[in-house]
């Protein structure tokens, strides 16, 4: 096994790695930009090197620091956690050449699924279901215009060099098929450096269900269930879960069996995701392989037991999975809610500051993955998210009751959440019930009038606190200081009054 | 007494010191036994008769408190009902409720604008579309109004609190 390993990344995945590391003797190492420098990856690692300034261009996406780094601290193999160089061949061959093992695909799987138009002929050669649709990018508008009639409207533009929604473009009506292209064929450049689009056609109110696979380097592969992300915004996944309340266990082994199909054509080891578009009728189609560790991992960990960082490392290690299909058992119910820093009044834009308060949930069945603390900074540089809440309970009901209970414990200060939301969520009938589809978030939400009770018990503890400052607060120096440091005045005025 | 304004609701809070403890009244409704404990950092305990709730608070400046409670944020604003009546009287309240500015959220490219100076706009309406961390981001305002000022352009780079849309 590894001695030491590098993470290169930060926030809770940095810190979700570093754990995994610790719990199986390896050494854990961290870089850090400057503004990261006493984050808590930094300080969770046994040792830490600064790769550069804030802006990722300049620090976590440079393949060279980090490969110096890692050199530089004696790293036996990278873990690259999700985003940034994550799927990025180039950064996999740059390790091999330094004689460091990439924990992740083999470059040429990744190159090949990252192209979504490779990936789709790859799937289709393999009997994998594909949406139908131009399997070559398109560069002009009449040949756009002249796909789209042949394959029928509505349509998704969708950027060859990526996915997460970047660059991709729903068009119902024919009229907006121009600017549509040239907004999809934008975004794509500015997201992926690419800036070409193909089509494909909109499958009317889907579902997204993805199958987690593990491969390892000797021919085994294990799929380990679905998670249904189907609440999202903007092609954004908001809420994750597992098992999916469309699936059932004939569709699940049929899904499963098709990922692992789908992960073997593509000469894929390590662990993977396999994206499937579900819809109404049952039938499914590949969307893309997620080359990487994904965000909502927990889900597939809290229902089978498996920690994924340790398989991937083990894997990465060359060591045989020693398990096959049949040892895969799912117990009960996992969902996650991504809390970002985000201000739903403000039509969903990142919030940024200092998290003045941050009281994370805790009890049975919680689990909450996160690389800050109260006080720490959400910043403009990199994903606006916050931690991600994960709960595991007997079955769905318990498991969305869990969860409710969870976010209600959850208290963020500083900057805005996207926790309404979630309560929003947990509260609605048709999460409840499972009836949703990728589109059923933009066209359900609409921001939650505040709870007249709760709003009474805010007005009532925000006047105690205003009097109880304004009752003991007598020196007016010392309330000019008080005012001007956020969180420090309660803790004078309280002091004073003998609270503390 | 307290004004307390979160929102578009405003609540009038009575505080009164008794001989054991402190009392609070919401509007017209029952008084209750109350107090607030500070835990740690910014993590208090607020005591309702027999029932705890927690809250994470700060206060900043001119009455403002910052709050979570269950979960959820609250921006009240809190005004000594004296100095209310005295706002009230100067209008100054008035005026700074009428008015609301989009600001820029984080710095950024603005891509397009997409209202004008006159324009009657709804709560949630896109008024402009920021490019910042590689996605457009549609701003809008929390309430309805009309357009009274308009103060960039499409193309232009914006910084972070800048104000980009005046309404009234």
């Amino acid at each position: 096994m590894f001695r030491r390993l590098l993470v290169a990344n930060r926030g809770e995945i940095a810190v979700r790695v570093i754990r995994a590391c610790r719990e199986m003797g390896i050494s854990p190492l961290a870089v850090y930009s400057e503004v990261d420098a006493n984050a808590l990856h930094v300080r969770m690692a046994d040792a830490a090197l600064p790769i550069g300034p804030a802006a990722a261009a300049e620090s976590y996406l440079r393949i060279d620091r980090i490969i110096e780094a890692a050199r530089a601290l004696g790293a036996e193999a990278i873990h690259p956690g999700y985003g940034f160089l994550a799927e990025n061949a180039a950064f996999a061959e740059a390790c091999t050449e330094a004689g460091i093992a990439f924990v992740g695909p083999p470059p040429k799987a990744m190159r090949d699924l990252g192209l979504k138009t490779e990936a789709r002929k790859l799937m289709q050669a393999a009997g994998v279901p594909v949406v139908p649709g131009t399997l070559e990018s398109l560069h002009t508008v009449e040949e756009l215009r002249a796909a789209a009639t042949d394959i029928g409207f509505p349509i998704a533009l969708k950027a060859v060099a990526g996915g997460g929604g970047k660059g991709l473009r729903m068009v119902h009506d024919p009229a907006n098929l121009e600017a549509s292209f040239r907004q999809a064929m934008s975004e794509a450049g500015a997201a992926f450096g690419d800036a070409s689009v193909y089509l494909e056609r909109a499958i009317d109110r889907p579902r997204h269900v993805e199958v987690q696979i593990l491969a390892d380097t000797h021919g085994n592969c294990v799929w380990l269930g679905e998670r249904d992300c189907s609440i999202q915004r903007r092609h954004q996944k908001v809420l994750e879960e597992s098992p999916s309340p469309a699936v059932g266990p004939a569709l699940r082994e049929q899904m499963g069996e098709v990922a692992v199909r789908a992960a073997q054509a593509a000469g894929y080891t390590n662990a993977g995701t396999v994206e499937f578009l579900l819809a109404p009728d049952g039938s499914f189609y590949f969307l893309e392989v997620n080359a990487r560790l994904q965000v909502e991992h927990p889900v597939t960990e809290e229902v089978t037991g498996i920690d994924l960082v340790r398989e991937q490392i083990r894997i990465a290690c060359g060591e045989p999975l020693g398990y096959d299909q049949s040892a895969i058992q799912r117990r009960g119910y996992a969902v996650e809610c991504r809390i970002y820093a985000e201000d739903a009044a403000m039509g969903w834009v990142p919030s940024t500051g200092r998290l003045v308060g941050y009281q994370p949930p805790s009890g049975p069945g919680v689990r909450v993955d996160s690389g800050v603390e109260e006080n720490a900074e959400i910043s403009v540089y990199y994903d606006p998210m916050i931690a991600k809440l994960i709960v595991h309970a007997s079955d769905r009901a318990a498991g969305l009751a869990r969860m409710d209970r969870a976010l209600r414990e959850f208290l963020i200060l500083g900057v805005r959440t996207s926790i309404p939301l979630h309560r929003w969520l947990m509260a609605h009938p048709a999460v409840r019930s499972g009836e949703v589809d990728t589109g059923w978030l933009e066209r359900e939400w609409s921001v939650p009038t505040a709870d007249p009770h709760d709003l009474e018990q805010a007005a009532i503890a925000a006047a105690l606190l205003v009097h109880t400052r304004r009752s003991t607060a007598v020196v007016p120096a010392l309330d000019g200081v008080a005012t001007s440091h956020a969180g420090s005045p309660w803790r004078v005025a309280a002091r004073r009054a003998g609270l503390n | 007494m307290y004004q307390v304004t979160i929102g578009d609701r405003a609540l009038r809070v009575a505080v009164r010191a008794g001989d054991d403890g402190t009392f609070v009244r919401v509007d017209e409704g029952p008084e209750v036994r109350a107090e607030l404990l500070a835990l740690h950092g910014t993590l208090l305990s607020l005591r309702l008769n027999d029932a705890h709730e927690e809250v994470v608070a700060v206060a900043r400046e001119h009455g403002e408190v910052q709050l979570a409670l269950r979960g959820l944020q609250y921006t009240a604003e809190v005004v000594d009902e004296a100095h209310a009546r005295l706002a009230s009287v100067v209008g100054a309240r008035s005026g700074a409720h009428a008015h609301l500015e989009l600001k820029a959220p984080m710095p950024g490219l603005l891509v397009r604008l997409l209202c004008a100076v006159g324009d009657e706009v709804e709560p949630a309406q896109p008024l402009a579309v920021l490019q910042a961390m590689k996605m457009e981001n549609e701003l809008s305002l929390p309430r309805h109004g009309r357009v009274t000022a308009v103060n960039v352009t499409a193309g232009q780079t914006v910084e972070q609190g800048q104000v980009l849309v005046v309404v009234e």
